[in-house]
């Protein structure tokens, strides 16, 4: 009878306590972060996990229409438009009309980059304090999320000016809640980590063409934000130029990278990672496929089929007139980076973007081709452009001049100039890195344009591209801050700090 | 100990849940404490009594009032008006009664807390007449007086008997004077009288009520008597439900059926569940659903039976009936009681429906010429350039005349066929009753090729294994498949959406066969017809399921009860999708020719749960107690795959592997558990005045890990008043008055596991085309404080019953207030998240419900009777602190109602390009749409939107009314909701004035300088089109006649020789006429999730209209 009662009692004691046990939560196919960045793979994982987000601009599509937060951004500085427009949020970017708050494109571009910034932080938050990794490796791993989180901040910066500076992960509703950060102090972030990163132990581009982060990236990228920083609205003036010049240059006789020697193999798969393309958006068919050939392609009146696709999504319709600003015997707006179409049944017109053309997907369906991000003609190009500024807005440096003629040439044979103006270095990048993500920062930090078709710069503010209804204003520069933040963090009106 | 810890896992689980059953067994069951001397302690109180010749039933009240009894007795058994004459000084009740009724054949016994006066038997001679079987007769008559034929009338309570003929006479052998005859027909009370010295019987039977108080009221962990109830529960019975005979479950037989339960047939898919709320929308994130419990198993699945094996559904409604139900009894409790195999019969019965549907109703699309207008207003087409000439558009025009003029709405539909076969068995032997179901149904839907196909079974089993134990046995398996052809959402490929939205200038097929596509009119997006995509897309969903459960009931005392039960169960789902090769925009690439997809979800889980229930009397004190625990446990686990690029449809979804693209396989798991402790006391003092409490503490492991376990208490008060003495002379009229109240406190946790962890998701990333696993934080921040939502209800309720109960009125106030709201939050983006979910505001839901039930006429062969019901509801956001929250064309904002749309006011359209140009800046142009300005800022700005309207309606009223004569019944069923809106989003996107689509005829009315007061844009107006507005915010009021019934009851001897008991035919429209002002399909819908986003139309799955009719054989 003892030995009931005991067992019973024993019971009683297991039983209670079993009933907290039962309660417990395990998830099973989703990991906690509690027992995360215990080993070197799963460090690996959460790096990886970071170029998340890379992609994110490049890829929505609406009910089979590719409407990507990409698109609305390349048609503001108004050489483009939209086909088959039926939605006043993308007239807004198209025509130029007032941008809403509300617009989703907006919101899209913030979250696009914020997302993969709060990956960012909880990365360096752990791994920083990650005693499993021996130093190198660790160096490297943090030299890569630095570099991705700086890249987030450099995009959300150009497109909207002062944003909330975020570099630890909020854990709570209470910390959510945040005033923005005055663009120099976005700034001095970015430039902060890219030094992290270029000291950090990363390969060069030779030595690793997976895709991943190189300390080439790192170079390029710091010398885009120094030019960057150099005009407006920082207006830090020559002594960035300076810098954004010798990090270029630093770039240029490592010869880690260079330019795809001939204009018609810039689609060609094997230069993916390598050479000219210093940093890509790594796209694979068909689990992680590429939007972009789908949504350039023409979109003919009346429909016929072309290659896989009896419909095609058509995003973007080139102006004919930035078509015609194009020099007689540059071959960029045939068939490389611009195509002109002609229906085969009418012989009208259609400029589509030839850049992101997959030859693959033409039967597929799907491209996997990745979408560059750093070239090594942007490189060559900002050195080109400091260098001018520096010497008073024209020069005869020999790497600027080199550096220029090298880009200019490839698409203009022979035509070798021996003194550069900026106005030479600046149409160059209209038309060298058109619809690349390129052109609406070029506009913004220089506050010039390129009038088309006569190619002429002239001033932004007062100039009417051809797309639009009205000429750029100055409230034209930043896309507004998205309703959705403003709602859930009413402190983002305040000053920014 | 150690032997203990070896034992292996399952078992030691088992071990651990069952033994802390035993715990909690050896506390309760000092409980038990026996009152075995009740009866005698009753009888041994001390009266003082003093009368002379006053009538025995005076002297009966006098002790009545001095010894705290009652006494029971039948005025036609027991004559209580003889005189009598006594006198007494402080002696026992017992032998008071010796005394007093010494020689007046009246003999009395202690039953419950009454004591029960009858005929004393004859002394002496009864057994010995007994050995002689001898005749006795009689004349049964309704309470008018007219003869009533074919009333039972059996022996003893045994299966011997026979029944009246058609003078209301019959005639029986009896075998003693102490025989009990027992009268019964259907609709009237039951009577017995016992035979004695009686030859002959006169008896008048008396009408039972429609809805009778008296009745047992199942409230979960037990049953009670409705007039002892003081909370909120109203009752639907079978037959109620089952006179909609076209209803594909349950919940849509239970619609416009009781106030304050809202149920909203919100898609008119074959199967389609209903969406059911109970007093308005409580929980935002959290599931609004009520909780449902068939036969005592918690937290099954409605859609699992079939409606005609429904005894009865009890449906709590206030927190205080509810709370037994703790965690789970929020959003109310519906206990469904399925029918039980009756003692001594033998049924069986066969159910066939077989109906029509047709589309009930058509919107107002615009013709082939109509259109081919409008169009010529586009700016491409203006100052009469003509159409392109390329592609198709030679067959399709003539000029500007279309050649097609086709009505999409007409091609898209058909005529459904529903057949319906319902197989009941049921009957019972001595301590052992049986119910076993099995229903076939078989819908094709009224669009093309959706069907939809039930298998289900069910049986019950009750078994009195031995003098002190019960067992109970439930089985309920079966399986359903439907193919769902509003798939694909709302994306162009969707054949539903198509049907709107296709041209009618298009044809079906060309002449030379061709289908065709949108894009055949060069400019048009490209899209397959609705014929072609509802013949090309299979998008078929599926489940088996299979429940068993098992209760034993132990009787330890005669007052004491220990229940166990232990169910399991299992559901597996599945969707199988594939979409033929060559649609337009979705399979007509190489990589894309064919997309198969299975996803299959499994879930099982298991319940355990062990209570006490204890009933006793002490005098007049009833007292009914229960107590016990629950272990709930739920896990869920999901496999997707996909394939594309088939060579050959052949293989549709039923082989992936012959699909040359293989897309990334995905898998899920998680679980959920719950445990509770409940208690429950009832109590009532001489069924006058009511009380009750309970209290339940709930663990549910979604909960951090601080707030995991919640408590739950409730109470109610109650006073008949028709009981009082004082209210006997009202009697006549006013036969039942209660008046309740209660307040309880219930929680809601319903939440998808995991939410209080913070977790990382796993993607792949590529890096040169090599995949490379990655994990990132989920967008939804984790919240480790997550804890209950809590609702607190007061209810005040009121049960009238007049004219002997033929009139009875309930009605309820309650308010209604759910505190630390579920809600996923929207976190700034700036922090990378998206939402938090979070404890967040609160919820009002005040409401006044009525229901009335009136018994109107009631004939001998002519009967009319009626239930009506009104409910209103009132909803309000008390607290929302981190401000609005957007959804769908709806806004959630402190201080106003859920549901409500929000947005600009259309107030016309602008005259002049200058005015436009004011407003919308260089690109206005005269035609397009002028908002309310309500800023004054001259643009349009986000302080320009206002509420617009609601998705719920202010009230709702429902009433069936029921006229028999003699086998012949008619019903007819209406409802009506009143003060509700409609966001007609699909018409929005029609009258997009950019005119990609098809559109509403109203549309030939848009604006032009010669038509220029109109509240419609000019063809070609880009302003305005991407958010509806409040001109598509539409009045959804609506008067429904839900169902028109007539049924047939054949009855005669002929049928016996057929084996036959009955046969009943009927026919039946089911939704038969609406009124409404609404432009869409039907008022009474909603896309989205109908408990957030009510009343936003979507591309609705039109409804049908459905003629049927059915049989139904008994055995």
């Amino acid at each position: 009878m003892k030995k009931y009662i005991a067992i019973i009692i024993c019971a009683v004691l297991s039983g209670l306590t079993s009933c907290k046990k039962f309660l417990e939560e395990n998830p099973r196919s989703d990991i906690s972060p509690g027992v995360f960045y215990k080993t070197e793979s799963q460090a690996k994982a959460a790096v990886t996990g970071c170029y998340k987000g890379l992609e994110s601009q490049f890829l929505s599509v609406f009910f089979g229409l590719s409407i990507s937060d990409w698109i609305s951004v390349e048609t503001l500085p108004g050489f483009a438009t939209r086909t088959l427009v039926n939605n006043a949020e993308d007239i807004q970017f198209t025509d130029l009309t007032k941008i809403e708050a509300t617009n989703s494109y907006v919101a899209g571009q913030w979250k696009d980059n914020y997302l993969p910034i709060n990956n960012c932080n909880s990365v360096i938050q752990n791994l920083t304090s990650s005693g499993v990794l021996d130093e190198a490796t660790k160096s490297k791993m943090l030299g890569e999320v630095y570099f991705l989180r700086a890249y987030y901040y450099f995009q959300l910066v150009r497109l909207f000016g002062d944003v909330p500076l975020r570099t630890v992960p909020a854990t709570t509703l209470e910390e959510s809640s945040a005033p923005r950060n005055k663009q120099e102090t976005i700034y001095n972030q970015i430039v902060s980590d890219l030094k992290q990163a270029e000291g950090a132990g990363l390969p060069t581009l030779p030595q690793d063409n997976s895709g991943r982060v190189t300390v080439t990236a790192v170079k390029s990228l710091l010398a885009k934000v120094y030019l960057t920083m150099a005009g407006a609205p920082l207006n830090k003036g020559t002594e960035y130029y300076q810098l954004a010049y010798d990090k270029a240059k630093e770039v240029i006789t490592s010869n880690d990278a260079g330019l795809i020697p001939n204009l018609s193999d810039i689609l060609t798969p094997a230069y993916e990672n390598k050479v000219e393309n210093i940093f890509m958006v790594q796209r694979q068919m068909p689990n992680a496929p590429s939007m972009m050939h789908y949504s350039m392609l023409p979109i003919p009146t009346p429909q016929v089929p072309l290659g896989a696709y009896n419909d095609r999504s058509g995003a973007m319709q080139i102006k004919q007139e930035f078509y015609n600003s194009y020099r007689p015997n540059d071959i960029r707006n045939d068939q490389h980076y611009l195509y002109d179409y002609v229906y085969p049944e009418n012989g009208n017109h259609y400029i589509m973007v030839y850049k992101y053309w997959d030859g693959t997907a033409i039967n597929t369906g799907d491209s996997g081709a990745n979408i560059p991000l750093i070239r090594y003609a942007d490189v060559l190009l900002i050195a080109a452009e400091a260098r001018a500024m520096i010497d008073g807005g024209s020069t005869s440096d020999a790497t600027a001049i080199q550096a220029y003629n090298a880009v200019h040439t490839r698409a203009v044979p022979g035509d070798n100039k021996a003194t550069i103006t900026f106005d030479d270095v600046f149409r160059e990048r209209f038309w060298e890195f058109c619809f690349e993500n390129q052109t609406w920062f070029d506009m913004k930090r220089t506050l010039k344009t390129m009038d088309v078709p006569s190619g002429n710069i002239v001033n932004m503010i007062g100039y009417k591209a051809p797309a639009h209804g009205r000429p750029f204003e100055e409230t034209d520069l930043y896309l507004p801050i998205p309703q959705v933040e403003i709602d859930a963090n009413p402190r983002i009106l305040e000053p920014a700090q | 100990m150690k032997i203990f810890l070896h034992i292996p896992k399952p078992w030691y689980t088992i071990m651990k849940i069952t033994l802390s059953q035993l715990v909690i067994a050896i506390l309760l069951t000092g409980l038990s404490y026996a009152n075995s001397g009740k009866a005698q302690a009753m009888l041994q109180k001390q009266v003082t009594l003093a009368v002379n010749n006053s009538s025995l039933s005076s002297v009966l009240k006098q002790l009545e009032q001095q010894a705290d009894v009652k006494f029971v007795y039948s005025n036609t058994l027991v004559k209580t008006d003889k005189t009598v004459s006594i006198e007494i000084v402080q002696q026992p009740l017992n032998e008071v009664l010796n005394k007093l009724l010494a020689g007046s054949g009246i003999a009395y016994e202690v039953v419950n807390d009454r004591i029960v006066l009858t005929q004393a038997k004859p002394a002496g001679n009864g057994q010995e007449v007994g050995e002689q079987a001898f005749p006795v007769s009689g004349k049964i008559v309704d309470e008018t007086g007219v003869p009533l034929p074919g009333v039972t009338v059996r022996l003893n309570n045994s299966t011997q008997g026979t029944t009246t003929d058609a003078n209301g006479a019959f005639t029986i052998n009896v075998n003693a004077e102490t025989d009990v005859l027992t009268f019964s027909f259907i609709g009237y009370e039951n009577q017995s009288v016992t035979v004695g010295t009686n030859r002959s019987f006169n008896v008048q039977m008396k009408l039972s009520q429609a809805n009778n108080l008296k009745e047992v009221v199942v409230i979960g962990y037990g049953t009670t008597s409705k007039a002892n109830l003081a909370t909120a529960v109203s009752t639907v019975k079978g037959s109620e439900i089952n006179e909609r005979p076209t209803t594909s479950n349950v919940l849509q037989g239970l619609a416009g059926k009781v106030s304050g339960v809202n149920i909203m047939t919100n898609s008119g898919k074959p199967g389609g569940a209903p969406s059911i709320k109970i007093r308005g929308t409580a929980s935002i994130q959290t599931s609004n659903d009520p909780l449902y419990v068939i036969d005592g198993v918690v937290g099954a699945d409605i859609t699992t039976i079939d409606p005609t094996i429904i005894e009865s559904i009890d449906i709590l409604k206030d927190a205080a009936a509810a709370a037994i139900y703790g965690a789970r009894g929020s959003n109310g409790v519906v206990l469904v009681t399925t029918r039980r195999g009756k003692q001594g019969a033998s049924d069986i019965s066969f159910n066939n429906t077989l109906g029509f549907s047709t589309l009930a109703r058509k919107i107002d699309l615009i013709d082939a010429q109509g259109l081919a207008d409008l169009f010529r207003r586009k700016p491409a087409f203006q100052n009469n350039t003509p159409f392109p000439t390329t592609g198709r558009m030679d067959e399709l025009f003539d000029g500007f005349t279309p050649n097609y003029n086709t009505d999409w709405q007409d091609e898209s539909t058909r005529m459904g066929i529903l057949n319906n076969h319902s197989l009941t068995f049921s009957g019972g032997k001595e301590g052992l009753s049986i119910m076993a179901n099995i229903t076939y149904r078989n819908q094709t839907g009224i669009m093309l090729n959706a069907y939809e196909k039930q298998l289900k079974g069910y049986m019950n089993l009750n078994w009195d294994v031995k003098p002190w134990l019960h067992l109970d046995f439930r089985l309920n398996a079966g399986a359903s498949q439907n193919n769902d052809v509003s798939s694909d959402g709302i994306s162009v490929g969707a054949g539903l959406r198509q049907m709107y939205e296709f041209p009618s200038f298009f044809p079906v097929t060309y002449a030379d066969g061709g289908a065709s596509q949108k894009d055949d009119f060069p400019g048009l997006e490209a899209s397959e017809n609705p014929v072609t995509l509802f013949n090309g897309i299979k998008n078929v969903f599926g489940r088996t399921f299979n429940i068993a459960n098992l209760g034993l009931t132990f009787h330890l005392t005669k007052e004491l009860d220990f229940v166990a039960t232990a169910s399991g169960q299992t559901n597996a789902g599945y969707t199988l999708y594939y979409a033929n090769s060559g649609l337009s925009q979705l399979t007509d690439t190489e990589n894309t020719a064919g997309i198969a997809r299975r996803t299959h979800v499994e879930t099982g889980g298991w319940r355990t749960e062990g209570y006490f229930s204890y009933k006793n009397n002490f005098a007049k004190h009833n007292l009914e107690l229960i107590g016990g625990g629950s272990w709930y446990y739920d896990v869920a686990q999901s496999t997707s795959a996909e394939t594309r690029g088939f060579f050959d449809d052949f293989y549709s979804y039923n082989n992936l592997a012959a699909g040359t693209i293989i897309a990334i396989p995905t898998s899920g798991w998680n679980e959920r558990k719950f445990n509770s402790f409940y208690g429950r006391a009832i109590y009532n003092y001489d069924g006058r005045y009511l009380f009750s409490a309970s209290l339940r503490t709930d663990g549910s492991s979604p909960f951090g890990a601080k707030y995991k376990y919640g408590v739950f208490p409730a109470f109610s008060a109650g006073w008949n008043v028709a009981n009082e003495n004082f209210f006997e002379s009202a009697k006549n009229s006013i036969s039942t008055l209660k008046i309740r109240g209660s307040y309880g406190v219930v929680g809601n946790a319903e939440l998808t596991p995991y939410q209080a962890l913070a977790r990382l998701i796993n993607n792949l990333q590529y890096f040169g085309g090599q995949p490379q696993s990655g994990v990132t934080l989920l967008p939804a921040m984790a919240n480790e404080n997550l804890r209950w939502e809590r609702q607190r209800t007061v209810d005040i309720g009121v049960d009238i019953g007049l004219l002997n109960d033929r009139i009875q009125l309930t009605a309820d106030y309650y308010n209604k207030v759910n505190d630390d709201l579920l809600y996923p939050l929207p976190v700034a983006a700036s922090t990378g998240y998206s939402t938090i979910i979070y404890n967040i505001g609160a919820i009002r839901n005040r409401g006044f419900e009525l229901g009335i039930n009136t018994v109107n006429i009631r004939t001998k062969n002519f009967t009319w009777s009626t239930n009506a019901n009104f409910s209103l509801n009132r909803n309000k956001v008390t607290k929302l602190p981190n401000g609005a929250v957007y959804n769908w064309g709806t806004r959630i904002l402190e201080g106003r109602p859920l549901n409500e749309f929000f947005g600009y006011v259309r107030e016309g359209v602008f005259q002049t390009d200058a005015e436009a140009q004011a407003y919308y800046g260089s690109s206005g142009k005269a035609g397009d749409i002028k908002y309310a300005d309500y800023d004054g800022s001259g643009t349009k700005t986000a302080n320009d939107r206002v509420p617009l309207g609601n998705g719920n309606p202010k009230w709702e009223a429902n009433m069936t009314n029921t006229v028999s004569y003699k086998g012949l019944s008619f019903f007819i069923d209406m409802g009506g909701m009143y003060g509700l809106s409609l966001l007609n989003n699909t018409k929005h996107q029609m009258e997009n004035p950019l005119l990609q689509v098809n559109t509403y005829s109203e549309m030939v009315n848009s604006w032009t300088p010669e038509h220029p007061n109109t509240m419609l844009p000019a063809i070609g107006s880009n302003k305005g089109v991407e958010v509806a507005d409040s001109y598509f915010v539409e009045d959804a009021s609506f008067l429904r006649i839900r169902n028109i019934g007539l049924t047939y009851r054949i009855q005669g001897d002929w049928l016996k020789k057929l084996v036959l008991k009955g046969i009943t035919l009927g026919v039946n429209v089911e939704n038969a006429f609406l009124f409404t002002k609404y432009s869409g399909f039907d008022p009474e819908y909603s896309s989205f999730d109908p408990k957030l986003i009510q009343g936003f139309d979507n591309y609705q799955y039109p409804k049908y209209k459905t003629i049927s009719f059915s049989l139904n054989a008994n055995f």
